[in-house]
């Protein structure tokens, strides 16, 4: 049994699959929900399919690009599954997904600010390394809902291949590193612009590209 | 009758420290596992939240394994506590899903801890370096929890009962620290870097600053004292390292004083029969001493390891949780603004 997992957009989607055929699937609009809407939606999955997690046998993930903290949600659950259970963890870049799904032209991703990223591959085939292969390009692009099906199937083909991911060291592909500006004054932590002069030390902000950011923290 | 053996894993990634801990029956540590990514933040003179996230994810693994490793395996763990607020979301949302996979792979209780909580039940957990015997506190309790986030003063009736008794208006302790500290050029954090300048400081000077005492009231107040040390500053043409350690002294008694002085005065007015220290700037040794001679009944706080954010703490905080059955199911969200007690 293979569980897939996709929190990349405002889109989410999980999937169940036992290698011959689709167990089940839920697709829904998390928006900035994942943390909440995530673990319900796996638990209803496992029980219309009267499946228990004793019966996973490894946890497929999309790896981005796409929302930081919706990428996060995902692959804290994921490597959370794949260590209390010992299983392995095999993930693929959500634009191969998007690709697979609505075909190789369409594989592209909204980047904020009039920007998309864009997967090219050569023939279709899972890149090695996905992330050295995603430009960023003008113009916009529409957010596509992704089947974690398509991601549930892709898994064990990567489970055979023997592309299984270091749980521990894999992260996001962020694509974008955080960018750090010298504007507003982020954390209780960082200092008032009337400190920052007198210290002579910029305040931090971090803007993630398409992402809406949650709300600042109050502590 | 004999008590079951509770072993509870607790997770806590709620600002920059990525801690994992097993604790039995709330108060024996098993195992405390702690990655801190204070050298990364330095730089920033702060945390940035984005890049705390980001290491938060890289090694939460390592660490988790680690803990559970020392306490024998995934089979001797009872439940998984997470705190899920208050702290940065980008931060907490790695530890709360991470959890909550785990308690449902391993179909085992989970439960939500407060972070504020888990510094007060630092108090409970039992200090492996001393070999004296160790009452845990007893109640009611008032707790002064004091941190970059918080100065509160808390009353607990019970375990899991929280009234809000004060709380800063402004600036809180910690938050007090690490701007002085940037001002007088001491780095970052604040409250060690004070509190070893202070140390370096002569014995007698001339240099006074406020104390908001706020009378009638149990709250705080330290935004005024940060702008009387921009303006002592603003008039010192020649601030030689030790005119900066005389203010850097004044300024921590000014904060120590009040701080003693209140907690002192709210605690005998409620009848107390404790009192707790709790939070970050519970490591500074002026604020200790101070509390402990100023008060005449049993006083608590934390040995120095459990006074920076730690997950024996909150798996210690869960234990009580534990017992009451009071258990967080699968939609448990991150709060990054969630408080104590009303
Ligand atoms: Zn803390």
């Amino acid at each position: 049994m293979l569980l897939a997992i996709d929190t990349s957009t405002h889109y989410a989607s999980v999937a169940l699959h036992d290698r011959s055929a689709l167990l089940g699937e839920h697709t829904w609009l998390a928006r900035q929900d994942h943390t909440r809407t995530l673990l319900p939606n796996v638990k209803r999955l496992l029980q219309d399919a009267g499946c228990g997690l004793a019966n996973l046998s490894a946890v497929a993930i999309a790896l981005g690009p796409g929302s930081f903290n919706g990428l996060r949600v995902g692959l804290s659950t994921a490597k959370g599954l794949a260590i209390a259970r010992g299983i392995p963890l095999v993930g693929a870049s959500t634009l191969e997904l998007i690709g697979r799904e609505y075909g190789w032209q369409q594989a592209t991703m909204s980047a904020g600010r009039g920007r998309a990223y864009r997967l090219r591959l050569s023939d279709g085939e899972t890149p090695s390394d996905p992330a050295s292969n995603i430009e960023l390009i003008d113009g916009q692009v529409p957010d596509r809902v992704r089947h974690a099906g398509i991601l549930a199937e892709l898994g064990w083909k990567l489970l055979d291949a023997g592309r299984i991911l270091d749980v521990a060291r894999i992260e996001p592909m962020y694509v974008q590193p955080p960018h750090i500006t010298e504007s507003a004054r982020k954390r209780h932590m960082l200092p008032s612009p009337q400190d920052a002069g007198a210290a002579g030390a910029p305040a931090l902000e971090l803007t993630e590209a398409g992402a809406t950011r949650a709300g600042s923290p109050s502590t | 009758m004999t008590t079951p053996t509770v072993n509870i894993l607790a997770l806590e990634t709620s600002c920059d420290e990525t801690s994992a801990a097993v604790v039995r029956n709330g108060r024996q540590v098993v195992s405390n596992v702690t990655s801190t990514q204070e050298a990364i933040h330095r730089r920033y003179g702060g945390i940035v939240p984005e890049v705390a996230s980001r290491e938060h994810l890289l090694t939460v693994v390592p660490v988790v394994e680690e803990a559970v490793e020392q306490a024998g395996g995934w089979e001797e763990i009872s439940a998984i506590a997470t705190v899920h607020g208050p702290g940065l979301a980008g931060s907490l949302l790695v530890g709360v899903n991470v959890c909550k996979a785990l308690a449902l792979a391993r179909d085992l209780p989970l439960i939500g801890i407060n972070h504020l909580e888990g510094h007060v039940y630092a108090n409970w957990v039992i200090d492996r370096s001393t070999s004296q015997d160790q009452p845990p506190p007893e109640f009611p309790l008032l707790a002064l929890i004091v941190s970059g986030g918080h100065s509160e003063l808390v009353l607990m009736r019970d375990h899991g009962n929280y009234e809000l008794v004060g709380q800063t208006r402004d600036d809180a302790a910690g938050e007090a620290f690490d701007k002085t500290a940037r001002l007088l050029g001491l780095g970052y954090p604040g409250g060690p870097a004070i509190q070893k300048a202070a140390e370096a400081a002569a014995e007698q000077n001339d240099i006074v600053l406020p104390r908001a005492w706020l009378p009638g009231s149990d709250d705080f107040s330290f935004s005024g004292l940060k702008t009387a040390v921009l303006r002592l500053m603003s008039g010192q043409s020649d601030a030689d390292a030790s005119w900066i350690a005389a203010v850097a002294a004044e300024f921590q008694r000014s904060v120590v004083d009040v701080l003693v002085t209140k907690t002192v005065q709210a605690a005998q007015r409620l009848r107390v029969r404790s009192v707790a220290l709790a939070g970050g700037v519970a490591a500074n040794r002026p604020l200790r001493e101070g509390l402990r001679e100023a008060l005449a009944i049993p006083f608590y706080c934390p040995p120095f390891w459990l006074c920076t954010d730690n997950a024996a703490m909150s798996a210690s905080a869960a234990y009580y949780h534990f017992l009451q059955r009071d258990f967080a199911s699968g939609d448990l969200d991150v709060q990054p603004g969630l408080r104590l007690a009303a």
